[in-house]
């Protein structure tokens, strides 16, 4: 017995055991609840544990990254293919997007003019030449297309005319074609005009010296037309009077875009 | 500057611990570099500072990680002392002892540990029993341990023949 005490080291692990014992004892329970040793460590220790914590994640976050060097080509390889296939897909459903929006500003005309009846169509070609505006469309005799029928765009723009019909294919003239010549009328004022194409992409019309016409009249079909009346051609882009010739020029920028023209619709009277 | 060394390499292998060695987990176990480095001390320094070592880290894994303080720095404060006591009988340049005390060590602490946790009903509810953790956590943590060890045994063993470490800083 008396060695046990004269071994200073045992007793005093013993001590340190017997308080350890008691610090777990007493923490065992009430650990939700601190104690005033507990805030002191707690105190102590909480700046510290900080800065462990954040070199814990210094070196989990590097520990991570070059881990992860390894599987990253794979991963690009993979990632990039996935790009590929989703760009095409999202290229897919813009034109579906788009062609939606075409279709449906085309059915709005359809409902609202129900006196005709509208042959679908879509553009299949465009003459290839600078100086007409030719467009063949995928409809023809067969499906019931007769020259001098108009063609509208969305929104029932006119578009131009029938001039050459096949057996499942039709000609249009357009009317920024330099061929082709349609009666206006001015919406605002029902002045009347002719307009026909140019050697750009706008319409010009001539129209009498007194023509009450500014810049920005809507310009739609006149009822003098082998087409139907109130189709919608353009707005006024500008109005030049020339004296001499005692009329005026009007340049008119048609509504459709035809550099752009994908569905169209063939307008018929209903019988 | 023995006590500085020791105390930054302590640090280091807690930090070591909670950080790299999670991602060297083999079954879910990694391998306790803070025990280790008791046994190493202990092998060489005796129980003296074995038993100081053992407190000291015990006691930082409880206020840094523990929920009941006291757990670690009671089962290693004694595992520091008794492999201190064979610190004697041991030839030091030789892996064998710390391959050896490796086992014996993480065997001793952590039985200890699941005593006081049983008794301290850290246990109650959890549904883990003896017998599970004698199979899944301390006998694979005491094989890995034993390799761990001798490794850092070698190290520290290096380390300690050094003359800074003898050298007084104040």
């Amino acid at each position: 017995m008396m060695r046990i005490l004269r071994n200073k080291l045992l007793i005093t692990v013993i001590v340190v055991s017997m308080m350890l014992i008691m610090v777990i004892v007493f923490t065992s329970h009430g650990r939700t609840r601190p104690t005033a040793v507990d805030g002191i460590i707690g105190r102590i220790m909480t700046p510290v544990q900080r800065v462990v914590y954040s070199s814990t994640e210094f070196f989990r976050n590097t520990f991570r990254n070059l881990y992860e060097i390894r599987n990253l080509k794979a991963e690009n390889t993979a990632l990039k293919e996935e790009v590929e296939k989703l760009q095409e897909q999202n290229r897919q459903l813009i034109q579906m997007a788009l062609e939606n929006n075409r279709l449906r500003s085309l059915l709005d005309f359809t409902e609202a003019n129900e006196q005709y009846s509208y042959i679908g169509a879509g553009v299949t070609g465009r003459d290839p030449g600078n100086w007409f505006d030719v467009y063949t469309i995928n409809k023809g005799s067969r499906d019931g297309v007769a020259v001098n029928d108009a063609v509208i765009a969305g929104h029932g723009y006119l578009v131009g005319k029938v001039i050459e019909t096949g057996g499942n294919y039709s000609k249009i003239l357009s009317i920024i074609d330099e061929r082709s010549s349609v009666s206006i009328i001015v919406n605002r004022t029902r002045d009347l005009g002719i307009v026909s194409g140019s050697n750009d992409s706008d319409v010009i019309a001539i129209m009498d010296l007194e023509a009450d016409i500014v810049k920005g009249d809507d310009i739609i079909t006149s009822e003098y037309s082998t087409l139907p009346k109130g189709l919608y051609i353009g707005k006024v882009k500008s109005v030049e009077k020339q004296e001499r010739k005692l009329q005026k020029m009007v340049v008119i920028e048609p509504a459709v875009d035809f550099k752009r023209l994908e569905e169209v619709f063939v307008l018929k009277y209903s019988e | 500057m023995r006590i500085v060394i020791v105390s930054l390499l302590a640090v280091v292998s807690l930090i070591l611990e909670s950080t790299l060695l999670q991602y060297t987990r083999i079954y879910g176990i990694k391998p306790d570099l803070g025990l280790a480095l008791i046994v190493a001390f202990a092998i060489m320094r005796g129980s003296g500072f074995g038993a100081f070592l053992g407190l000291s880290i015990g006691l930082l894994l409880d206020m840094m990680y523990g929920i009941t303080i006291g757990m670690n720095a009671f089962s290693n404060m004694l595992t520091g002392y008794l492999i201190g006591q064979m610190h004697e009988n041991v030839f030091k340049d030789s892996y064998l002892p710390a391959v050896i005390f490796n086992l014996a060590a993480v065997f001793t602490a952590q039985h200890l540990y699941f005593m006081l946790a049983y008794l301290t009903n850290n246990l109650a509810g959890t549904g883990i029993t003896y017998v599970q953790t004698l199979m899944h956590v301390i006998l694979p943590q005491s094989i890995y341990n034993a390799a761990i060890g001798a490794l850092v045994y070698r190290y520290i063993y290096r380390l300690d023949e050094m003359d800074f470490m003898n050298r007084r800083i104040y």
